[in-house]
């Protein structure tokens, strides 16, 4: 009878085989996973509006090499703080493109409604096993806005060691950014006389930034997960905001008499360290970070995050986090300067630039749509706050409102397939 | 229209050396043991592998009206184009049926309509088997691939491979995705992609599919697949004689003779399952059959 022999088994072999469909992934295109997103981050107050478009790309090429491509697309419109403080007369501004006057009421913090970009960006990353335990990452990206190109590199390495139980990894990149605002740049820290109508030192200028970094991802237990980092970053060449002025003030009275134009130094060194612990629990997963940077301008920043992974029984997934960021001012912030006939080397009112504190929660739901697809959509909010009344304001000042202060929403939809 | 998969729960426990996925498929309990130290890769392949199990569970079940067996059980004889998926299932039921000489057949689901294994004592009624005998054998359906027709009445399970088919695709998609050392059991037919990282086999508990009502079997596993044909608690008692739940669906009655359990360790949960089922369906020759075939084998009397 057919069934005794042998040969059942091998046809067997052959049909299951066969059932199981094509499996010869060589001849087949490599597959994309894609994550894409839409954002909108609106800041309260007829502020800022971004609508950002992301779209990230990945594909195995063969086991061991990976490319990943990036690109984003955003706009921004609405008005933003321009430096300046407020004070107790009527106030005319000059836009950038020198086009169009924009006034100031009395006690109101200045803004410059006529700020609008668009903007471009990609990255490419090559990411390749060099050794069983070494791997290796190399990567290109560009930018480009109205007023600002920038072109970078970045490359780094990871070493698996100790039964893969610690990863140490390093990375450089270096950037080239040419800045041409909208005008041209302007002579800093001259008076400008009344309306800020700006006088043009040059059409462009340019800044590069250095950065390395070295860290360690630690496995302490099955569920418990550590990583520390040490990050340097060099900038160098023109690094004042071209759209930011300060107020130059009556030293006794406080009222402003004259502007100008912000000057910071041409170069800047941050470190940073950086502290993350991931612990597991049966599904769900409590990610700690804490991040403090201290840099050559005086400032220091704490970061600290708080996140949750709860997976759903559903296996639709949660992501509820909470952000709390403080810094110290830069030593050439001033809320506004003292008319006088020596004017500092060094000084910007921008408000980022100065002491404040940041707090942001948020909450992210995603959900599976199939084996490889996922929706989710994100919620945030933004809220910072500075010091309105500092020790520093002169006279009349002490009556305003000398810090812009921030608060935004964010919402997106993100889909993976 | 086709409807997919219904989402249902999952877990992913960390365990010594490695994490465990469950959930639940094709009314079993289904697990995939992955040795990774990411909670988000093991994530992830447990995500591939539970959606890969639901998926063919919700296309392949005869309960599911919208599913695309239902279709086809619902055609009235009318001529269909299936799928790519289905043309090698039914590629393959095929072969099965050719290699068992007919005792293989995925038209014999029917019968369950005049036989109940449920411990009683209920043989079929006089006439009952006459009427329903039309209805069963391969040989009456016309398949040439993508066209099939199935005469009127008759209906197709696919529940003799389904499970197996579902453990060996689990495990190819999961191995597409991530090269590391895993195991897929889907209530007791498994496949595992190789040895731990360590060398070791995986260890299986499974519940001792020949019988013992307490007993649990534990399985080294370091390779290939496993699977057992033939459940020791259908079947039914008529005046002192046992009648197991295998039907010969030449004549509609219990194959006799056959091994309450067949289990088997071959290359993929679904060569191995079949060559089960092919032994059980040789009735009191199964264990010559398997010592034949040179496949590491468990026989329940």
């Amino acid at each position: 009878m057919q069934l005794k022999k042998q040969s059942v088994r091998n046809a067997l072999a052959v049909g299951a085989a066969a059932m199981m469909g094509a499996t010869n992934s060589a001849s087949a295109l490599p597959a994309w996973d894609v994550e894409t997103g839409v954002a909108t981050y609106v800041e309260m107050g007829g502020r800022i509006t971004v609508m950002e478009l992301t779209g990230v790309a990945k594909t195995h090429i063969s086991d061991d090499k990976t490319l990943k491509l990036k690109v984003s697309l955003d706009t921004v419109t609405g008005a933003s703080p321009n430096g300046a403080t407020a004070t107790s007369k009527p106030q005319t501004f000059t836009s950038p493109s020198g086009n169009t006057p924009y006034d100031v009421k009395p006690g109101d913090i200045p803004l410059d409604p006529t700020f609008r970009d668009t903007r471009v960006g990609g990255s490419a990353t090559w990411e390749q096993d060099i050794s069983t335990m070494v791997k290796g990452n190399v990567g290109i990206n560009a930018g480009s806005e109205t007023d600002h190109l920038s072109i970078g590199v970045n490359g780094g390495l990871s070493l698996d060691m100790n039964n893969r139980n610690t990863t140490l990894f390093a990375g450089v990149s270096a950037e080239w950014d040419q800045v041409a605002p909208v005008g041209g740049v302007p002579h800093r820290m001259v008076t400008t006389g009344p309306g800020v109508v700006k006088t043009v030192d040059s059409q462009s200028d340019s800044f590069t930034v250095a950065d390395a970094l070295v860290g360690l991802t630690q496995t302490i237990s099955r569920r418990m997960l550590t990583q520390i980092n040490y990050s340097h970053s060099l900038s160098n060449g023109y690094l004042s905001n071209p759209y930011k002025v300060l107020s130059a003030v009556n030293g006794a009275t406080g009222e402003t008499i004259d502007y100008v134009f912000e000057n910071r130094p041409g170069d800047r060194t941050k470190q940073s360290v950086f502290w993350r612990i991931k612990y597991s629990f049966d599904q769900d997963v409590l990610d700690l970070s804490y991040r403090y940077m201290w840099d050559s301008w005086t400032i220091t920043s704490h970061t600290a995050e708080l996140k949750y992974y709860w997976i759903l029984s559903s296996g639709d997934r949660l992501e509820p986090f909470v952000r709390y960021y403080t810094q110290t001012a830069a030593d050439f912030y001033m809320p506004s300067l003292v008319y006088a006939d020596t004017l500092p080397q060094y000084a910007s009112a921008d408000a980022r630039l100065a002491k404040f504190d940041a707090t942001t929660v948020g909450i992210l739901y995603s959900m599976k749509m199939d084996r490889k697809s996922e929706m989710g959509i994100r919620l945030e909010y933004y809220a910072q706050k500075g010091t309105d009344h500092p020790a520093e304001a002169i006279g009349i000042q002490k009556g305003y409102d000398l810090y812009p202060e921030t608060s935004a929403f964010v919402a997106q939809l993100l889909w993976s397939f | 229209m086709e409807k997919g998969p219904i989402r249902r729960p999952w877990r992913l426990e960390p365990r010594e050396g490695y994490f465990l996925g469950l959930f639940d498929a094709m009314a079993s309990p289904c697990q995939l043991l992955v040795e990774t130290e990411s909670h988000a890769q093991a994530q992830a392949l447990l995500r591939t592998v539970a959606w890969e199990a639901w998926r063919i569970e919700a296309k392949f079940s005869r309960y599911r009206k919208e599913s695309a067996l239902a279709r086809i059980n619902a055609s009235g004889g009318a001529r269909l184009k299936v799928d790519e998926e289905t043309a090698r299932l039914l590629d393959f039921s095929s072969l099965m049926h050719d290699l068992s000489g007919g005792l293989f057949d995925i038209t014999s689901g029917v019968l369950r309509r005049v036989w109940k294994f449920d411990g009683g004592d209920k043989l079929p009624k006089p006439g009952d088997m006459e009427r329903i005998l039309p209805l069963v054998g391969w040989s009456k359906v016309r398949w040439e691939a993508p066209f099939l027709v199935l005469p009127e009445g008759m209906e197709l399970d696919l529940g003799g491979l389904g499970k197996e088919y579902a453990v060996d695709r689990a495990l190819m998609l999961a191995r597409q995705e991530a090269d590391m050392a895993m195991l897929v059991n889907f209530g007791g037919d498994m496949a595992a992609s190789g040895p731990r990282a360590n060398g070791q086999p995986w260890i299986v508990g499974v519940e001792d599919p020949h019988g013992g009502a307490e007993s649990i079997w534990t399985l080294k596993v370091s390779g290939g697949g496993l699977a057992t044909s033939g459940d020791s608690r259908r079947f039914l008692l008529h005046n002192g004689k046992r009648y197991g739940h295998i039907l010969d669906p030449r004549t509609g009655w219990p194959v006799e003779g056959a091994a309450r359990a067949v289990t088997v360790a071959d290359g993929s949960a679904a060569r191995a399952g079949m060559m089960a089922t092919l032994a059980i369906l040789q009735g009191p020759g199964a264990e010559e059959f398997l010592k034949d075939q040179q496949v590491i084998h468990w026989v329940a009397r």
